[in-house]
C-alpha cells in the first residue's frame, strides 16, 4: 500500500548568528492513510522541525531540503504558497504544544472554528456554524453553542485543546499532526485528550503523526514508530517489532527509562548518560557514539550501517540481537 | 467591564485633583498674586490693600476651594491683559486647537500604520532602516525649522496653500503636516513593535497551518491585535499634540490657544497660564480614561 505521507531525504538548517543549526539530518517518514506513527525523541531531536516541514511552516529563515515530500501521490515540496495554503487546514490538520496561546484571544472560539470550513469550503455562516458545533461535540465538549461564543481566555487549558483539535479537524483532513499535544497540559487531562485523540482517529480513520516524550502513550497507540536522535531518524518500524526487539542502542536506552506500567505513567523519559552533540557543526560517524557503550572507533569515523528490514530499520554498527533487550 | 471602567474613573477623578492642586499650586507659589495684580511700580500698602480686596491673604486651602468652586461654575478668572473672562477666551480659541490636533492625528495614523506594518513585515531589511531612519530623523529635526522649510517650499515658493491663518482649512495643511511629522515616528514604531511580536506569536501560527489568505492572517489576525496598544498611545497623543500646538500656531500665525499661551506666557498673564495649564492637563487626564475604556473594548480579555 502507497504511504499517505511519504518523506524522504529531509534536511532542514535554521541560520544562527554565524552558522547553521543543522535541526533535521536526513531524515525518512511515512505514514499510512488510517493509521498512527508516533515520533518519540529526546527535546532538541528535531521532530518540530521534521512536522512543521509538512505544513511549510518552519521558522522564518529556516531552510528546507528533501528529496521528496509525498502526500496522497503529490510532492508537496514543490508546492507554491498559495497551494500549499490549500492544503492546510484543509487535508492536513495540525494541533500544537501550546493551548493557551494558539487561539487568537481576540476572536471568539465559533469565529476561528468557522473561518477554516468558511475557508476551504466556501460554506455559508449557518453551516459553518453547525459544523463547528458538530465538531466540538465531536470532541467531547458539552454545551458547544455556548462555548462557540465564548473568547480563548474564558476556557481552561483543556478545552482549548479540544478546540484545536476540532480546529483541525473542522474539514476532514486525511492527516492529523499533533506535536506533543498533551506536554502544557494536567497529567489527568493528559489522559483524556490522547484518549480523545485515539478515538478519533479510529471513528474518522484519519492517519495521525503524534509527537511525544512518553513512550507509554506510544505504546498504546502507534502503529508506526521513528526513534529520533539529534536530528535522525535512528530506528523505525511497526511499534509491535520496535517494543519487541529494539535494535538501536538509543532505543534500548530509551525503554529503560520508561516508567513501569503502573508506577506514575507519563512521566518525562529519564536522561540517559551524556550530552546530545551540538547541531551546530556536522557529525562525522554516529551520533549516538559519545553516549553509547557499543560504540568503537568505526561508529565515530563513519560511515554507518543501515540495516532495512520487512518492518523494522535502524541505523547502528553493532546493533542489539533481535529479541533480546539488551542489559547493559 | 462596568467595574473595570469604574476604577479607570476613580483613579482618573484622583488625577485630575492632584493636576488641580498642582495647578492651583503653582500660580501661588511662583509669584505673589498680589504684587502681580498691583504692578511693578505699587508700594507696600496697595500691594496689602489688593491682597485682602482679592482674598489673597486666606488660608491656601480656603483660597484653592474658592478657586476651585469658582471653576466649576465657569469662572475661570479674568485675564491680566485683555480683561476680560478666561473661559471666553479659550472657548474662542479651542475649535481651533482641536481641529488642527485632529487633523494631524488623522494625517499621522495614516502614514504610521502602513508604514509600522510594512516595516514589521520586512523586519531587519533595507525597509525597514529606511522607515526607522524616517522616524529617527523626524524626532530630531527642530519643529520650528521644518514648518519654516515647509512654508517656504509650500507656501512661499510653490504657492499652492496659504502663507498664514486659520479661516480656511487650506491654511491648517501645513501646520497639520508638522505636527503629525512628529506624532508619526512613535505610532509607526510602536505598530512596527506590535506586528512583530504578533507575527511571531502561536496563534499566527495557527492561524497559517489553518491555510488562511495571507490578507486574512495579516488584517484579521495580526493587526488587529497589534494595534491594540496603537489604541492607546494615539488617545495620549491627541493630548501631545493639543499641547504641541504652541510653537506651531505661533509659526503660522493661527489664533489658537497654543498661541494664546505663548502669548500670555510673555505677557505674565497668569489666570490665563493657569486655566491652560489645568484645561489641558484634565483633557490629557480624560482621553488617557478614554483610551483605556477603548482598549478594554477592542480586548475580550479585558472587556469581561
Ligand atoms: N527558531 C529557531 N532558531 C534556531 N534554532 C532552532 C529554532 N527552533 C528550533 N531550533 C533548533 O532546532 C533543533 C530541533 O528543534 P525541534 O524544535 O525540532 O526539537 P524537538 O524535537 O521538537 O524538541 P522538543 O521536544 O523540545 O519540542 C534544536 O536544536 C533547536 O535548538
Ligand atoms: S553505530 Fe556505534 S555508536 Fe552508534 S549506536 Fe550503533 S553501536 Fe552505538
Ligand atoms: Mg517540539
Amino acid at each position: 500500500m502507497a504511504a499517505l505521507l511519504d518523506i524522504r531525504n529531509l534536511h532542514v538548517r535554521i541560520p544562527v548568528g554565524f552558522g547553521h543549526v543543522h535541526a533535521v539530518r536526513g531524515v525518512n517518514l511515512s505514514v499510512e492513510a488510517g493509521q498512527t506513527l508516533c515520533v518519540v525523541g529526546e527535546s532538541g531531536s528535531g521532530k518540530s522541525m521534521s512536522a512543521l516541514s509538512v505544513m511549510n511552516l518552519l521558522p522564518p529563515r529556516a531552510m528546507r531540503d528533501a528529496d521528496r515530500i509525498l502526500f496522497d501521490g503529490v510532492d508537496i515540496a514543490q508546492l507554491g504558497p498559495r497551494q500549499m495554503a490549500e492544503l492546510r487546514g484543509n487535508r492536513i490538520g495540525m494541533v500544537f504544544q501550546e493551548p493557551m496561546t494558539s487561539l487568537n484571544p481576540a476572536y471568539t472560539v465559533g469565529n476561528q472554528l468557522m473561518e477554516v470550513h468558511r475557508r476551504h469550503r466556501g460554506s455559508s455562516r449557518s453551516a459553518a456554524w453547525a459544523r463547528a458545533a458538530e465538531l466540538l461535540e465531536l470532541v467531547g465538549i458539552s454545551n458547544p453553542e455556548m462555548r462557540l461564543r465564548q473568547y480563548p481566555h474564558q476556557l481552561s487549558g483543556g478545552l482549548r485543546q479540544r478546540v484545536m483539535i476540532a480546529m483541525a479537524l473542522m474539514c476532514e483532513p486525511g492527516l492529523l499532526i499533533a506535536d506533543e499535544p498533551t506536554s502544557a497540559l494536567d497529567v489527568t487531562i493528559q489522559v483524556q485528550i490522547l484518549r480523545l485523540l485515539r478515538d478519533l482517529q479510529r471513528r474518522l480513520g484519519i492517519a495521525v503523526v503524534l509527537i511525544t516524550h512518553d513512550l507509554g502513550v506510544v505504546a498504546r497507540v502507534a502503529d508506526t514508530v521513528a526513534i529520533m536522535y539529534a536530528g535522525q531518524v535512528v530506528e523505525t518500524g511497526s511499534a509491535r517489532a520496535v517494543f519487541a526487539s529494539p535494535r538501536h542502542p538509543y532505543t534500548n536506552g530509551l525503554l529503560r527509562s520508561m516508567p513501569k506500567p503502573g508506577n506514575g505513567r507519563g512521566e518525562p523519559l529519564q536522561a540517559i548518560p551524556g550530552t546530545v552533540p551540538s547541531l551546530l557543526e556536522t557529525i562525522p560517524g554516529c551520533a549516538f557514539a559519545e553516549r553509547c557503550a557499543r560504540a568503537d572507533e568505526a561508529c565515530r569515523v563513519g560511515p554507518i550501517a543501515t540495516t532495512i528490514e520487512e518492518r523494522h530499520s535502524f541505523s547502528c554498527n553493532h546493533p542489539a540481537d533481535i529479541r533480546a533487550r539488551e542489559e547493559v | 467591564m462596568a467595574r473595570y471602567a469604574m476604577q479607570r474613573f476613580i483613579l482618573a477623578l484622583a488625577v485630575a485633583v492632584a493636576v488641580s492642586i498642582i495647578s492651583f499650586a503653582i500660580l501661588r507659589v511662583s509669584t505673589d498674586l498680589a504684587q502681580a495684580l498691583a504692578g511693578e511700580a505699587a508700594n507696600q500698602e496697595e500691594v496689602e490693600q489688593i491682597r485682602i480686596a482679592y482674598g489673597l491673604d486666606r488660608p491656601l486651602y480656603v483660597q484653592y476651594f474658592a478657586w476651585l468652586g469658582d471653576i466649576a461654575r465657569g469662572d475661570f478668572g479674568e485675564s491680566y491683559y485683555f480683561r476680560e473672562p478666561v473661559a471666553g477666551l479659550i472657548l474662542d480659541r479651542l475649535p481651533l486647537t482641536f481641529t488642527l490636533a485632529g487633523m494631524s492625528l488623522l494625517l499621522a495614523l495614516i502614514i504610521a500604520l502602513p508604514l509600522g506594518v510594512l516595516a514589521a513585515l520586512h523586519h531587519n531589511s533595507w525597509i525597514d532602516r529606511l522607515c526607522l531612519g524616517i522616524a529617527v530623523v523626524g524626532q530630531a529635526m527642530p519643529s520650528f525649522w521644518f514648518a519654516l522649510m515647509l512654508i517656504f517650499v509650500f507656501a512661499v515658493t510653490l504657492q499652492v496653500v496659504p502663507l498664514s491663518g486659520g479661516d480656511t482649512w487650506q491654511g491648517l495643511i501645513l501646520p497639520a503636516v508638522v505636527l503629525a511629522y512628529y506624532a508619526t515616528p512613535a505610532i509607526m514604531r510602536l505598530t512596527r513593535a506590535g506586528m512583530i511580536e504578533v507575527l511571531a506569536s502561536d496563534y499566527i501560527r495557527t492561524a497559517r497551518a489553518k491555510g488562511l489568505s495571507s490578507a486574512s492572517i495579516l488584517v484579521k489576525h495580526a493587526l488587529r491585535n497589534a494595534v491594540m496598544p496603537v489604541v492607546a498611545l494615539a488617545a495620549v497623543k491627541f493630548g501631545f499634540l493639543l499641547g504641541g500646538s504652541t510653537i506651531v500656531e505661533t509659526v503660522f500665525a493661527l489664533d489658537g490657544i497654543g498661541y494664546l499661551s505663548w502669548e500670555s506666557i510673555q505677557r505674565a498673564d497668569f489666570p490665563v497660564v493657569q486655566s491652560i495649564v489645568l484645561l489641558f492637563s484634565l483633557i490629557f487626564v480624560f482621553l488617557t480614561f478614554a483610551s483605556d475604556i477603548l482598549n478594554a473594548w477592542v480586548d475580550p480579555r479585558v472587556r469581561v
